[in-house]
């Protein structure tokens, strides 16, 4: 019964298939054709930027040199840049952020796929999500009035007492509590990234045949097992596409930055002291900066933070293939 | 699906900050940008004006550098600016330049169990300070300038502003006119490379972190200041005297000011001569073309500032600015002969 | 003696399991106190302040009373243009992608592209925008910030189109697994030689049962051993592929 309608729906969907390929195939010149022109449009505005970059940054390489990626002044006063400490607190932040945002998604993310009550797994999801489109200048204002402080009277002193012991780490836990600087900055980071990360990684989770885990289960996995073992691997891509773009967001993330990271163009032994990002630095300075050689310092800052970018993605790209290819065999 | 939705969102938020600044520019008759100090007074002018003559403003308050960036580029009618321009920069430009209004730069402190207005300091001190040679507040230094006040053995946390800002240059003026040390190793700017302490962003970004950090010592906006309820200590002008930041001190250090001496009004008022003067006190100041392109624009724009300097005045003092003397109102005016259309004839009057 | 180990061993498991989500409960509240917090404080200051003039009057001077009706116009305005043209761009450069580009260089060089963009800060985007419009035309408008937010959208929208149609095949896949042969039966022949073909070349073709269904991915079928590695991600290893084929 089954095979007999099963073979007539084949034969009857074998012939027409051959007669439609002809206008479809056409159609889908056509419209491939226009989809690669917005291809190259996505090509064009990166190569537009990219050239305002580097044509806005010429005169501060030309004066510094490759001088201005190691050198730690920045004194607008006498001209002179460098742009080192943005650079560590771009790369510091960022690391503090992933440190802390990357596991915490990834305990969401497994909590809404596999132990929350369906009934609250919606609610929960729209929350976070919500939470990805409430403007950076309001995580700035609420890290500033609410994080800051809270950092400042519980979180630091505990630190510097216990952690500020250790020989070797404990200079990055020294110095008073302020509550303004690197780690608050890497902790708002953190929280700024979580609705992204775990938002993707939540979706990618769910797209796992349920046959898959049903197996798994099957065989005698226990929860655990299954996520570490069957849809981890499985979802690797999405995952760490997910934790780039929430790197990214981070490295590039701007106002919240600017209002707890104090702003200091030293870098400190300590995460407790102020530091500096490459985006804060452009948000704090840019639209003062009237001087050619001051702007085109800044604009060679943006710049490093897209080369920086570049290394971070291109590094990624290259784990994932790795990673493809460990898997292939 | 959801995660277009979710991103949109963020983008759509990210556009609802850029737009609460620029979509203002719908239907608007004069354009301008610059410092943000100004703002309040400026946007309350504008409403008025716009009440009685319907000729709207829209001011956009990126900062000084930003109002002079931004005439520069001709993307606006005027700019305006806290750091005047010097009369060789204005020439080359081609621009000219007028104060509009007067406000100060006060010391706010948090030292526990010292109130508003009990501190005293000298202009020397506030630079060893922000030099990092003044540590603790109970510094002897500080002690000899407020004998019987019991200030607390505790560290000073210096906070500055992370942004470029009028209120800094000012601010390094002063610090620079008073210590020698100060001019040699920082310098003057809008955005100075400060030796000790942390940046907060905007006015708000150091009342928070001053009212935070006990020990602290920042400089905002008088206006600000009066509008928080941060406490102040008090500053000793060059006659030697301990006074208060207030509208009439202010007032004395615009009044003692020969404005004529520099081109373009660009008097810096700090460390002005005077009893009762108040030593960081500051103009800021309008840039517009000599040339104008769009006459009719240019005048509706003199008017506006007309409008402000003479019946806008007590909208000022409303705001805890300080009008400019009337003297120097006339001044202006008589300045505003030199702005011509393309042919040559006279925009104002 | 075997059943007690392999009972001691599977509590273990459990165990470690129950552990290991405990600590996902525990990150979730930790991440939804955080999170939690803000939205508070955002309703709780903003909630106050809602009132309807909000919708009706403009952004007042300081010392009058007024709403935000230009700012929420503006937004709405702004947004929707530059929704509208960075969607459709978005969108496209991202079927282009997913189901033209036949994993080329280009492809590659865009989706890279497009992370970067992802990643920049929107001040950069800002300053390219403002050389490229609002300089020339002399001033201000929110025609340059409509664009500027075109170019944030379009990375946006792209990454997404993207990573949504990659998990296409996967969802055809599933249809075509709950309805059984009728895919194998059409592509009986080619399947058989497939098996004659080799291990490799059987997996590409058990992988994607469904998509011969129409003429994109009939498009997609030809180029199937280029698209592998790039729609082989979705795929993983111990994806069902055999499933299908064995019911």
């Amino acid at each position: 019964m089954t095979d007999s309608a099963t073979i007539s729906t084949a034969g009857a969907t074998k012939k027409p298939s051959l007669t439609l390929r002809g206008p479809q195939k056409l159609f889908d010149l056509l419209f491939g054709g226009s989809t690669v022109f917005f291809a190259a449009l996505v090509l064009l505005i990166l190569g537009g930027v990219v050239y305002s970059l580097v044509s806005g940054s010429r005169l501060a390489f030309a004066t510094f040199g490759p001088d201005f990626i190691v050198s730690q002044f920045w004194n607008p006063v006498t001209g002179r840049f460098g742009a080192r400490a943005p650079i560590y607190g771009t790369l510091i932040t960022s690391a503090i952020a992933m440190l802390f945002g990357v596991p915490i998604s990834f305990g969401i993310a497994v909590f809404l796929t596999e132990v929350c009550p369906p009934a609250l797994k919606r609610p929960l999801a729209v929350a976070i999500e919500l939470l990805a489109g409430i403007p950076s200048i309001i995580y700035g204002i609420w890290g500033l009035f609410f994080l800051a402080p809270f950092m400042q009277s519980y979180v630091e002193p505990l630190l510097t007492s216990t952690l500020g012991h250790i020989p070797g780490i404990g200079i990055l836990f020294s110095g008073p509590p302020l509550g303004i600087g690197i780690l608050t900055a890497g902790i708002i980071l953190a929280i700024m990234i979580i609705p992204f990360i775990s938002s993707i990684m939540r979706e990618v989770f769910e797209t796992v045949p349920v046959m898959l885990k049903e197996s798994a289960y099957g065989i005698g996995c226990t929860t655990w097992e299954v996520m570490w073992n069957i849809v981890l691997p499985y979802t690797r891509v999405g995952v760490i596409g997910g934790i780039m773009l929430g790197l990214g967001r981070a490295m590039g993330e701007t106002m919240a930055v600017t209002f707890v990271i104090g702003n200091s163009h030293r870098i400190a032994n300590s995460l407790l002291a102020p530091g500096q990002t490459i985006s804060s630095t452009l948000a704090n300075e840019f639209t003062e900066a009237t001087e050619d050689l001051y702007t085109s310092s800044l604009i060679a800052l943006g710049l490093i933070l897209f080369v920086i970018t570049f290394i971070v993605l291109s590094g990624a790209k290259i784990l994932l293939i790795r990673a493809n290819r460990q898997a292939g065999n | 699906m959801n995660m277009i939705t979710t991103k949109l969102l963020g983008v759509f938020a990210v556009g609802a900050v850029t737009l609460a600044s620029i979509g203002s520019a719908q239907a608007i008759d004069i354009s301008g940008a610059g410092a943000t100090f100004p703002y309040p007074i400026y946007s309350k002018w504008a409403e008025t004006y716009k009440a009685t003559t319907g000729i709207g403003l829209n001011y956009q308050s990126i900062g000084s550098g930003g109002g002079i960036k931004q005439i520069k580029a001709k993307t606006v009618d005027f700019g305006a600016t806290d750091a005047p321009m010097t009369g060789s920069e204005l020439s080359e430009a081609g621009l000219t330049q007028f104060p509009m209004v007067i406000g100060g730069i006060v010391p706010v402190v948090n030292i526990p169990g010292i109130a508003s207005g009990q501190l005293k300091l000298t202009g020397p001190i506030l630079a060893d300070i922000y030099l990092g040679k003044v540590t603790s507040w109970k510094d002897p230094e500080i002690a000899a300038v407020n004998p019987g006040l019991a200030l607390p053995d505790l560290s000073i946390a210096p906070i500055y502003r992370s942004d470029g800002s009028g209120t800094t240059y000012n601010f390094t003026y002063y610090l620079a006119a008073v210590k020698p040390e100060w001019k040699d190793t920082v310098g003057v700017n809008k955005a100075v490379d400060f030796p000790v302490g942390l940046g907060g962003k905007g006015n708000e970004g150091v009342a928070a972190f001053t009212s935070r950090t006990a020990g602290s010592i920042g400089y905002v906006e008088y206006a600000y200041a009066l509008q928080n309820n941060l406490p102040f200590a008090l500053m000793q002008n060059k006659d030697g005297n301990f006074v208060a930041p207030n509208s009439a001190a202010f007032q004395a250090a615009a009044a003692g000011a020969d404005w004529s001496s520099v081109p373009g009004f660009g008097l810096i008022l700090a460390n002005q001569a005077g009893a009762s003067t108040w030593p960081m006190t500051a103009a800021t100041f309008i840039l517009m073309y000599k040339k104008q392109d769009k006459p009719d624009v240019a005048k509706a724009a003199l008017s506006f500032f007309d409008y402000a300097l003479t019946k806008g005045q007590q909208d000022a003092l409303k705001l805890d600015y300080v009008p400019l003397p009337d003297a120097l109102v006339q001044q202006i005016e008589g300045s505003w002969k030199t702005i011509t259309a393309a042919d040559g004839s006279v925009i104002w009057k | 003696m075997a059943t007690t180990f392999d009972m001691t061993r599977y509590r273990g498991r459990q165990a470690s399991s129950k552990i290991a989500l405990g600590l996902a409960c525990a990150a979730t509240s930790v991440g939804l106190f955080f999170l939690g917090t803000i939205l508070l404080t955002l309703l709780w200051n903003g909630l106050s302040a809602l009132h309807p003039s909000i919708l009706t009057e403009m952004t007042p001077a300081p010392g009058s009373k007024g709403g935000l009706l230009n700012a929420i116009a503006g937004t709405v305005a702004m947004t929707a243009v530059g929704v509208a043209i960075g969607t459709p761009v978005g969108i496209l450069a991202g079927t282009w992608i997913a189901e033209y580009s036949r994993g080329s260089v280009l492809a590659q060089t865009v989706q890279f592209v497009n992370d970067i963009l992802l990643s920049a800060p929107s001040i950069i985007i800002g300053l390219f925008v403002y050389e490229l419009m609002v300089v020339p035309m002399g001033h201000f408008s929110a025609w340059a910030g409509s664009i500027a937010l075109a170019i944030l959208v379009i990375p946006v929208v792209l990454r997404t189109t993207v990573d949504m149609l990659g998990l296409v095949p996967n969802a055809l896949r599933e249809a075509a697994a709950a309805l059984g042969t009728p895919e194998m039966a059409d592509g009986d022949d080619g399947l058989l030689s497939r098996r004659a073909a080799g291990h490799a070349h059987r997996r590409h073709a058990r992988s994607r049962p469904g998509q011969r269904r129409d003429g994109t991915l009939a498009v997609y079928r030809a180029q199937q051993p280029v698209l592998e590695h790039q729609h082989g991600r979705a795929d993983g290893e111990p994806a069902g592929g055999d499933l299908p084929v064995r019911a």
